[in-house]
């Protein structure tokens, strides 16, 4: 019987998000109907494969019926329930989210009446779900200051698939003919003496506005590439003004020998099928180069990594630090490294290099050399086992990072952990002493309040228990009584639930101590 | 009631004359509207929307669509006299679905037409005809200037049906955004519409620039 399916996804994001459902969709049931519904963005809306209707949420059109003092507000209001009504009509097999901002929530739980899939809102407005990860993506990813999950892997593991090199995106027949011939001949041009030169595109400009590469670092990669004999390099933009200008500059400089795509994204899948690598800080380029299987050196200037959102475990991130000269031959090593070009392994010595390599539940950055930052390493660490152990039910593994943290600089760090760890703890008990006395009388209330505060508002700081306090702050949420007396004993089982998510936390960071070796530092009781 | 004769211009062409005035050149009224066209042709590119004041016999009108017929456009015009009209729909039968001619006459009435009022959200490029303007420079004018009741009382009838009964016990005063706000504010959700005006609330908050 044929499935009629709606996904709602209202962020930037929705490309591989919504490719991955659709694929575990059509995997489930041939017989399915999926239509999709967004923000207006077509030309790559176009990449994905199987969406059968397109609906697009104007939201400029509702505001400006609103607002405009011309409008009577009927008309935005009418317009928007007319919308509505007419997806709400077609009567959903399923409806999912994968967007989880409360406008997203609200409109999903609408068109079905208050059964999507993957959650549904109570009479008191507070979000439910069975799903482990979906309170995970909602509650406790936006508010990490770094993560090892991206977000690809996070809608996997939502709806529970298996995890897979890339998703194919749609490539235009039409593109990929053009592509061929285009390379074909650039091919037989540069490799006129009979060498083979590996094309790498370099994309320095990405759909935030935001310079990938700097000028001067584009032009010194550019250098650096066309004097390796193995690689010969091709800029690739899109149409916006600012790249014209810098090739307009470049073709002055190099005397019109740099190569220029021209292209956008719907074109992109066919431009990348004929790379041998591509070098980029757009990441819906890199998504683009995943389904491919172009190798890829992605350029970020933030340490999270989440933000990139390659499942492709043979690509490499480089983490730019500000003012920091060197980017180039990182790239060309990196490149050589991807391109196997080299035999030597690699090594850096300015940035930060981060390879992911395919652990068996999540994959893992592991860190090839650079700048060593503590908290990341350990709080991934705590925070990834966490997850092992009460997401996935498996036993935790040793950690591999001791050497780096048997250093004094990293026998500093653990204690000062530990140090926040037992403050966390001292709060929660006091928490638990004043519910209780709440419980007895409600003149403590009051009393008990204050320390639940003091206890939350540990979830903001940046610590190997924050997890845990963003998974209590959740479960919090969803406390729904007009009874005090419930909400009482609902609150109890919330900290008792944080309790034992502590003792997890608490049993991983002392087997990690006594890996380490770390006989100064007082292990933490709970 | 407004008088409406017809007179035929030097080239042939059918002239109207309202209460006295010529509407278009009596020489060659296409001539003059092409030149019309010209002198606003930076405004005319600007978009494929057009709010016309003022239908005359319809020679702007026709050299308008002439100069944007490979777009895809769309034409309202606004004429105070329901004599003119009929005149002109009477001569020059409407052939096109592309645009449209609505009397100006119950403003308010004019502005609670829903599909007006989308259109006049894309914004549509406003092009007065001269000389309808100048003779009913006055309800043109208020026509620009109208606005509308923010009180959801004014406007409760035009709400559709189905979530009409919303309002049923609202505070005198209140606008849409009273409504919102307050909807948001209840610990409990009422029903499914109330999902509606909580999504619909959500996409106010970010118009206001608050997160």
């Amino acid at each position: 019987m044929s499935q009629n399916i709606l996904i709602i996804n209202l962020t930037d994001s929705f490309l591989t998000q919504t490719s991955c459902l659709i694929k575990q969709l059509y995997k489930n049931s041939s017989n399915t109907d999926i239509s999709y519904l967004g923000y207006e963005n077509s030309s790559t809306l176009e990449l994905i494969p199987g969406i059968r209707a397109k609906y697009f949420l104007n939201k400029k059109k509702i505001q400006k019926l609103a607002q405009k003092k011309i409008f009577y507000q009927s008309h935005s209001l009418n317009y928007f329930h007319q919308y509505l009504e007419k997806l709400k009509s077609q009567k959903w097999d399923k409806v999912y989210t994968l967007s989880y901002d409360k406008l997203s929530l609200y409109l999903a739980a609408y068109i079905a009446n208050n059964k999507p899939e993957n959650f549904y809102i109570d009479q008191y407005k507070n979000f439910h779900s069975q799903n482990k990860w979906s309170i995970y993506r909602k509650y406790i990813a936006p508010y990490l200051q770094t993560s090892f999950i991206n977000e690809i892997e996070l809608v996997n593991l939502e709806f529970n698939q298996s995890r897979e090199q890339s998703v194919k995106l749609n490539i235009r027949e039409d593109f990929l003919t053009i592509a061929q011939q285009n390379f074909l001949r650039l091919r037989k041009k540069i490799n006129q003496k009979g060498e083979s030169k590996k094309i790498i595109g370099i994309q320095f400009y990405n759909k935030n506005k935001i310079d990938v590469l700097s000028e001067n670092e584009l032009i010194s990669l550019v250098n650096l590439l066309q004097k390796n004999k193995n690689f010969f390099p091709v800029l690739i933009i899109s149409k916006s003004s600012y790249e014209n200008e810098v090739i307009d500059f470049f073709n002055t400089a190099f005397d019109k020998k740099v190569v220029t795509i021209d292209s956008d994204y719907s074109a992109l899948p066919a431009v990348f099928s004929h790379l041998d690598a591509l070098i980029t800080g757009d990441n819906l380029s890199l998504n683009i180069a995943d389904s491919t299987d172009t190798p890829s050196i992605f350029i970020t200037s933030q340490k999270d990594l989440r933000s990139s959102g390659s499942i492709n475990t043979n690509n490499i991130s480089i983490i730019k630090k500000s003012s920091e000269s060197g980017i180039s031959k990182s790239i060309e090593k990196a490149l050589e490294f991807l391109t196997q070009t080299n035999d030597q392994p690699l090594k850096v010595e300015h940035n930060c290099f981060i390879t992911r390599t395919d652990a068996d539940d999540f994959i893992d950055y592991k860190q090839i050399s650079g700048q060593l930052c503590y908290s990341d390493i350990l709080n991934n660490y705590v925070h990834r086992e966490f997850l092992r152990a009460t997401y996935l039910g498996k036993k935790t593994k040793s950690f591999e990072q001791n050497q780096l943290f048997k250093t004094p600089e990293g026998l500093i760090h653990i204690s000062q952990e530990k140090l926040k760890f037992t403050n966390i703890i001292k709060d929660l008990l006091d928490a638990v002493r004043c519910l209780k006395e709440a419980k007895s009388s409600q003149k403590h209330v009051h009393k008990f309040l204050q320390s639940y505060e003091k206890l939350l508002s540990h979830s903001e700081e940046v610590s190997i228990a924050q997890i845990c306090l963003l998974e209590f702050k959740a479960s919090v949420e969803q406390i729904s009584s007009d009874s005090t007396n419930t909400n009482l004993k609902d609150l109890e089982r919330c900290l008792f639930g944080l309790k034992n998510d502590l003792n997890i936390i608490n049993n991983i960071l002392n087997s990690l101590s006594q890996n380490i070796g770390d006989s100064k530092g007082q292990d933490v009781s709970l | 009631m407004s008088q409406v004769q017809i007179k035929v211009s030097k080239n042939g062409s059918l002239i109207p004359i309202l209460n006295g005035v010529y509407l278009h050149s009596m020489y060659n009224p296409e001539k003059e509207a092409s030149n019309f066209i010209q002198n606003n042709k930076h405004q005319i590119n600007q978009g494929n929307n057009f709010l016309i004041l003022g239908l005359g016999f319809g020679y702007h009108i026709e050299a308008l669509v002439n100069e944007i017929k490979d777009r895809d456009y769309r034409i309202y015009v606004l004429e105070p006299s329901q004599e003119l009209i009929e005149a002109f729909l009477a001569n020059k039968p409407l052939n096109n679905d592309r645009m449209f001619i609505q009397k100006l006459e119950d403003i308010k009435k004019l502005y609670q037409n829903s599909m007006f009022a989308e259109f006049l959200a894309e914004k549509p490029i406003i092009l007065p005809h001269t000389t309808s303007f100048n003779m009913h420079q006055t309800r043109f004018k208020e026509f620009l200037n109208f606005r509308a009741s923010l009180a959801i009382q004014d406007y409760k009838d035009l709400i559709v049906p189905e979530l009409r009964y919303k309002f049923d016990q609202i505070q005198e005063n209140w606008t849409l955004e009273d409504y919102l706000q307050f909807t948001d504010s209840r610990t409990k959700i009422e029903d499914t519409n109330d999902l509606l005006f909580l999504a619909l609330n959500e996409i106010f908050i970010e118009d206001r620039g608050e997160v």
